[in-house]
């Protein structure tokens, strides 16, 4: 297994190893293993080992190349990438006017350091939990390649989890980020609404987008989010006040997932049960606003090659677009009717603690989840705890919980708006005190 | 009582729907719209229940 990215940068700002054998590694990695899991869209060998020359340059030259340092990473294929085109997953947009400059997210990562090497799978533009894609095809989950990766940042949580590269990006209007996160046993971080840097980031629903890391560890999950936010995270060392959720996060488990999430909060000391109200209305007010934006967005490309889409996402975006203003009215009014009670129960509780989703990665052959006892498309309904909260624009952190012999499960750390710091550092400390952890991949199941 | 979609919605509503949003497509190439326009519904109405509607 490789290292995480601030052992590898450790590594290369001490002279200990080149950027570029490392990239050169990294290359490899993706060329042997690639095709069993299919995450990669475009390996960019050239640019990677140029930005990998230009590192080792920097350090034989005594300058520090920042704290990224010739660490290899990957993004979601929404991100701008110079002289690319911005596909969004959609293959009617491999011929679309290459992007001119680098995603902001990119450029910081850069300037600090790091390498891209990869852009990676993803749902077509986003819409979906499954990474099922109708071009790119399906990326699978590198703990059992028979089952999904999770969507719609799947390529990122795959290449991640099966060790070809330390981080990648991904991004979250509904759970993207957290859901893959979980399924393939990676952290990943959804930050309060807007703190991450969007410009250059292909769009689906401007209320809820945001964008992430992807990571092995706690420790490389805050430094990239620090790099990415320009700013650093001074850590919190207060012990937080925590709580579990109830109810509505509380339902429809699979046994897999309970057994992991009581074993968490009986390692924190049985936290207080809590339950908000209303979790079902804010999902679906996320539901229908995630369609209204999303249909709104495309409608002008529906007009014009509504058969150029993936089935699959063009029949929700033109249910979408034809939705009543009333019903997104509905859902805008309630929101901050569910941030205001939102705002109580952080007057009283610093971290919220909830399953990602109700249970392991659902098999490619039949990607169903169960839900209220109906069985219901994993690809439309993995959301079911994660929706909620980018309804209320909250921070949240995906950490993979101990689940000894069975498929990676995800537990969510759910901070106030603005509370990541606190997040890091007590990921931090779960982190060292072995309660969670990414697991190590099973490369028999590679083979 | 104001109902959030036609239901159900048969191939002339959706012709007209298609037209209204100026989507040049035919509903029978369009599989999974009427599901999808359904399962909007359903949550619009957890949104905003219908007084007197039973499904709400």
């Amino acid at each position: 297994m490789i290292d995480d990215a601030c052992a590898i940068a450790a590594a290369v700002r001490a002279g200990r190893i080149s950027a570029m054998d490392v990239t050169r590694s990294a290359i490899a990695r993706i060329q042997g293993g690639d095709a069993r899991i299919n995450a990669v869209t475009r390996l960019l060998t050239d640019r990677a080992m140029a930005e990998a020359q230009a590192v080792d340059s920097k350090v034989a030259a005594g300058i520090d190349p920042g704290p990224l340092a010739g660490v290899p990473y990957g993004v979601k294929d929404l991100f701008d990438v110079a002289g690319l085109p911005t596909t969004a997953g959609a293959g009617m947009r491999t011929d679309a006017t290459p992007a001119s400059t680098d995603a902001e997210a990119i450029a910081r990562l850069r300037d600090a350091g790091a390498i891209l090497v990869a852009t990676l799978n993803m749902d077509e533009f986003a819409y979906g939990f499954a990474t099922v894609n109708a071009t790119w095809g399906t990326t699978r989950n590198p703990h059992d390649p028979a089952r999904l990766a999770g969507g719609s940042s799947g390529g990122s949580s795959a290449v991640v989890a099966a060790g070809m590269l330390p981080f990648a990006l991904g991004s979250d209007t509904n759970g993207s980020i957290r859901i893959p996160a979980s399924l393939c046993g990676v952290w990943g971080l959804k930050p309060t609404h807007g703190a991450l840097p969007m410009a250059g980031v292909y769009p689906f629903v401007d209320s809820f987008d945001d964008i992430g890391p992807m990571t092995r560890s706690a420790r490389d999950l805050a430094l990239i989010a620090s790099v990415l936010a320009d700013e650093p995270f001074d850590h919190s060392s207060a012990t937080p006040r925590i709580a579990r959720l109830g109810g509505w996060f509380g339902h429809n488990l699979e046994p897999v997932m309970v057994r992991a999430f009581d074993a968490f909060c009986a390692a924190l000391g049985d936290p207080v049960d809590i339950m908000l109200h209303d979790v079902d209305r804010a999902r679906s007010s996320a539901f229908l606003m995630t369609a209204a934006e999303g249909g709104r967005w495309h409608l002008p490309m529906l007009r014009r090659c509504a058969n150029g889409f993936d089935p699959a996402t063009r029949d929700r975006l033109i249910a979408g677009a034809a939705l009543p203003v009333a019903a997104y009215l509905d859902a805008l009014e309630f929101r901050e009717t569910f941030k205001r009670q939102l705002t109580h129960v952080f007057a009283r509780f610093d971290i919220l603690i909830a399953p990602v989703t109700v249970g392991v990665a659902p098999l490619i052959s039949d990607p169903m989840i169960s839900v209220d006892g109906q069985r219901v498309p994993a690809r439309a309904n993995l959301g079911l705890f994660t929706q909620p909260l980018n309804f209320a624009g909250l921070p949240v952190i995906a950490a993979p919980m101990r689940s000894p012999g069975t498929l990676p499960v995800g537990v969510q750390l759910i901070g106030a708006p603005g509370s990541e710091a606190r997040l890091f550092a007590f990921a931090a400390d779960m982190e060292r005190r072995g309660l969670l952890s990414a697991p190590a991949i099973d490369t028999g199941a590679l083979a | 009582m104001t109902q959030p979609m036609s239901d159900p919605i048969n191939d002339a509503g959706m012709v007209v729907l298609l037209r209204r949003l100026g989507i040049d497509a035919d509903p029978a190439d369009l599989p999974t719209l009427a599901d999808n326009l359904a399962l909007l519904s359903r949550h619009w109405a957890i949104v905003s229940p219908i007084v007197g509607d039973g499904d709400a």
